[in-house]
């Protein structure tokens, strides 16, 4: 969790014009001070909505690392993962105003932009080579235990790479993000039957390319 | 009442960690495994891959993140987002207020109803600009002058 800059607005500047923009526009609530850091999420995607670029800019502080370690997951160069949540971002921003309270969580709403993004990103994009360096070796380990090791992670994180791209969303908002198969089904816009159904193809794939690893290796000795 | 059938296909699905589980079918189905070895069985072959799965997790998001990359990557997103929505506030119609004709930023990207604002305006300065310049240059006619067109023609020049 990034703490918020307390007292440091960023950048100052920039957010004294807007707030007198903002003010010249009639902003609901500027007669009082809006305390950002303390308001929910449906609040300040209302502020943004009327034009508050600093409650935004408090959205992006409090969901921007999801949405790049989940960008990240799904898209493995990091600089279109990046350029991915920063358009999922100024995406938001534009459609803050349709945002609706009463029909869906402010998570779940963002969430699913950020994921549709990279969905669309990974059906477009060609499948690319793993890099040389993408596993480093981890020192503490015995040398013929960390190959064995090295390659087994290699042999999953390859399978994790191949699984289909729904079925990668569903493993890496349920799995690494820790998110409830009922929220994950929210943000792919799926029943929870469907996410379950998912998940259960995606661990038989990773499965199987690890038993097919370890026979490999049986074989091998 | 969870089978055994439908515990498989659950741990198939969310692993060996109960927490993972819809909240629904977690009391359910801990009682099954305390009751049931085979269930044991099931959480227990679901268990290496739930460690390998948490394994390569971490190995990634080492790879990703080394130490105060996050940070970094966080404020890079926040000067992005702020740079583009200064270059976009001007297409967006904030709640129909006039922020698309204020900060345009070079676009022409009036909303119809401000167009057609726009267009009455004009139109009603150049009525009233013509008005008062008519009445500056454009002489009153003499007050006699308008008193003879106004009375009857003489007789003798209608019998004529």
């Amino acid at each position: 969790m990034i703490p918020e800059p307390v007292g440091r607005p960023w950048p100052g500047v920039a957010w004294v014009v807007l707030a007198t923009s903002a003010a010249v526009r009639g902003g609901p609530a500027m007669n009082s001070p809006r305390v950002y850091g303390r308001a929910s999420d449906p609040e300040l995607a209302s502020w943004s909505a009327s034009g508050d670029r600093r409650a935004f800019d408090q959205i992006v502080i409090r969901h921007g690392p999801f949405a790049l370690r989940v960008a990240l997951r799904l898209v493995p160069d990091p600089l279109a993962a990046e350029d991915l949540v920063q358009e999922a971002m100024v995406r938001a921003w534009s459609q803050a105003s349709h945002f609706d309270p009463g029909r869906a969580r402010f998570t779940t709403w963002l969430y699913r932009i950020v994921v549709n993004l990279c969905i669309d990103h990974r059906r477009r994009m060609r499948p690319t080579p793993m890099p040389e360096n993408f596993d480093p070796a981890d020192p503490a380990i015995r040398a013929d235990e960390m190959m064995e090791f090295n390659e087994r992670q290699a042999a999953l994180t390859r399978a994790l790479k191949d699984l289909p791209v729904r079925q990668r969303v569903a493993i890496t908002l349920v799995y690494d993000e820790g998110m409830s198969g009922a929220d994950a089904a929210r943000v792919l816009g799926l029943s929870a039957k469907a996410v379950e159904r998912l998940l259960a193809r995606a661990r038989a794939h990773l499965r199987d390319r690890l038993q097919e690893h370890d026979r490999k290796e049986t074989w091998k000795c | 009442m969870l089978t055994l059938r439908r515990f498989r296909a659950m741990a198939g699905s969310y692993g060996a960690d109960l927490q993972r589980w819809p909240e629904a079918e977690r009391g359910a189905a801990q009682a099954l495994l305390n009751a049931s070895p085979r269930a044991r069985e099931l959480v227990n072959e679901e268990l290496m891959l739930d460690e390998a799965l948490e394994a390569a997790s971490a190995r990634e998001d080492a790879a990703h993140w080394p130490p105060g990359e996050q940070n970094a990557a966080l404020a890079r997103l926040r000067s992005g987002v702020v740079a583009r929505i200064g270059l976009s506030i001007g297409r967006r119609p904030a709640n129909g207020r006039f922020v698309s004709l204020l900060g345009g930023g070079g676009q022409w990207a009036f909303s119809p109803y401000l167009r057609w604002a726009g267009i009455a305006t004009c139109s009603g300065f150049a009525i009233t600009a013509g008005l008062l310049i008519g009445a500056r240059h454009v002489s009153s006619p003499a007050s006699d002058t308008v008193l003879m067109m106004l009375q009857p023609a003489p007789i003798e020049l209608l019998a004529y």
